[in-house]
C-alpha cells in the first residue's frame, strides 16, 4: 500500500523535500506512519515531530482534510494524503 | 460591536465605497467596521500588515502592542516600520504610518507586548484580536485571555515561506491549545522571513477579522489554512477542540 505524506513549514525544511511516497504494510494509523517516518529519518525531523518517540502532540497531522491525532486508531487506506503541519509563529521581534 | 453606532459621513461613503458594493457589506457593514475595537499584538511583518489593511478598511479603533525600538533587520518585512523611525519606538512609528493612511481611525498605541500584566485590559477593550506575535508563550497567553473573556482572536503565523491562518472562537472552536501544547523544540527566536510571506498572512488575518465584524463569509472556524508559497501548496485541514484542552476544555468536576 502506499499515501503520499506532504510537509510544511519547518517539517519540509527538515525533511528536505516537500512531498514524498511512502509504502506501507496494513493496518497502520495514520499518526503511527508519520512517527515511524521520522524515525526511520532520525536528525532534525525526528527532533521536530516526535516527543517521547511519538508523534509531538503539537504537531498537526492530517488525512485528506480530517486531522489525526497520536491516540487516533483510523486506518490509513492506499492512496490516502497525508498532511503534516508542525506549529510555527509571528512575523515581528 | 463595543463603539456607537454611528451613521457614515458623505466622505466617509466616498472613501469606502469600493469596499461597500460587497455583498453583504453595504452601510451596515461598514458602519460595523466603524464601531469596532481590534487589537493587533505586534505589528511586524505579520501585524503591521493586518491593522494597515484593518486601517484601510476602516475599522474604528485599533490597540497596537508592540514593545521596543526599530531596527535595520526589521525593514525587510515590518512595513509599517521607516528608515527614519530607526532607533525610536516601533509602534509610534506604526501608530503614525496608519494615521497617515486613515486618519478617521483612532489608534492606541501600547509600547509593550502581550503579558499577564496587561493582557486582560487590552483584551477586555477589544471585540477581535489579531494575534501575530512570534513567542509561542505571548501566543498562549493570548489565547487564553481571549477565552476566558469569549473573544474571538484571530490566530496568525508564518515561518520562511510557509503561513498558517486560523480563526477561534471561545466556546464554538477548537482554542490554540486545543491544538499546539507546547512550543515545538526546535523552536528559534530568529527564523528565516521575506515580508512578502508574513504580509500575505497579515493580509489574510485582516480578512478575517473583517468577517468577524461584519458578519460576511465564513471564517476560519475549526479549520487552518496552510500554505507554503515556494511551490504555491494551499491546504485547510479541518482541527477539532479537545475535551481535554487544558485551555478550553471542560473543567474537571471533583
Amino acid at each position: 500500500m502506499r499515501v503520499t505524506v506532504e510537509y510544511f513549514g519547518a517539517a519540509r525544511e527538515a525533511a528536505g523535500l516537500a512531498r514524498e511516497a511512502i509504502e506501507y504494510d496494513p493496518p497502520c494509523p495514520a499518526a503511527e506512519l508519520v512517527a515511524r517516518v521520522a524515525r526511520n529519518r532520525g536528525g532534525r525531523l525526528a527532533q521536530l515531530l516526535l516527543a517521547d518517540n511519538r508523534l509531538s502532540p503539537s504537531v498537526l497531522v492530517a488525512v485528506g482534510d480530517r486531522q489525526v491525532t497520536a491516540d487516533d486508531r483510523v486506518l490509513l487506506r492506499d492512496g490516502d494524503e497525508i498532511t503534516v503541519i508542525p506549529p510555527i509563529s509571528g512575523g515581528a521581534r | 460591536m463595543s463603539g456607537r453606532d454611528e451613521p457614515l459621513s458623505d466622505e466617509e461613503r466616498a472613501t469606502y465605497e469600493w469596499q461597500m458594493w460587497v455583498p453583504g457589506i453595504g452601510e451596515e457593514g461598514q458602519r460595523r467596521l466603524k464601531a469596532a475595537t481590534v487589537l493587533v499584538s505586534r505589528v511586524g511583518g505579520l501585524g503591521g500588515l493586518a491593522a494597515y489593511e484593518l486601517a484601510a478598511a476602516g475599522v474604528g479603533r485599533l490597540i497596537l502592542a508592540h514593545a521596543g525600538t526599530v531596527k535595520p533587520g526589521d525593514l525587510n518585512r515590518q512595513l509599517l516600520m521607516t528608515h527614519a523611525a530607526l532607533g525610536s519606538s516601533r509602534v509610534e512609528c506604526a501608530a503614525n504610518r496608519l494615521r497617515e493612511l486613515n486618519p478617521r481611525v483612532e489608534v492606541v498605541a501600547v509600547p509593550e507586548n502581550i503579558s499577564p500584566a496587561n493582557a486582560d485590559r487590552l483584551v477586555g477593550m477589544s471585540d477581535v484580536v489579531v494575534c501575530c506575535a512570534p513567542r509561542f508563550d505571548e501566543r498562549f497567553l493570548m489565547n487564553a485571555e481571549c477565552v476566558r473573556q469569549g473573544k474571538p482572536m484571530v490566530d496568525c503565523a508564518m515561518y520562511e515561506l510557509t503561513g498558517q491562518v486560523t480563526t477561534i472562537h471561545p466556546g464554538r472552536t477548537a482554542c490554540l491549545a486545543c491544538r499546539v501544547s507546547e512550543a515545538p523544540a526546535t523552536w528559534k527566536r530568529q527564523f528565516p522571513v521575506f515580508g512578502a510571506v508574513s504580509g500575505a498572512v497579515g493580509c489574510l488575518g485582516a480578512m478575517e477579522a473583517i468577517k468577524l465584524i461584519t458578519g460576511i463569509g465564513e471564517p476560519l472556524y475549526d479549520r487552518l489554512l496552510t500554505f507554503d508559497l515556494l511551490d504555491m501548496r494551499f491546504r485547510v485541514v479541518r482541527v477539532g477542540k479537545r475535551m481535554d484542552c487544558p485551555t478550553c476544555g471542560s473543567p474537571v468536576r471533583p
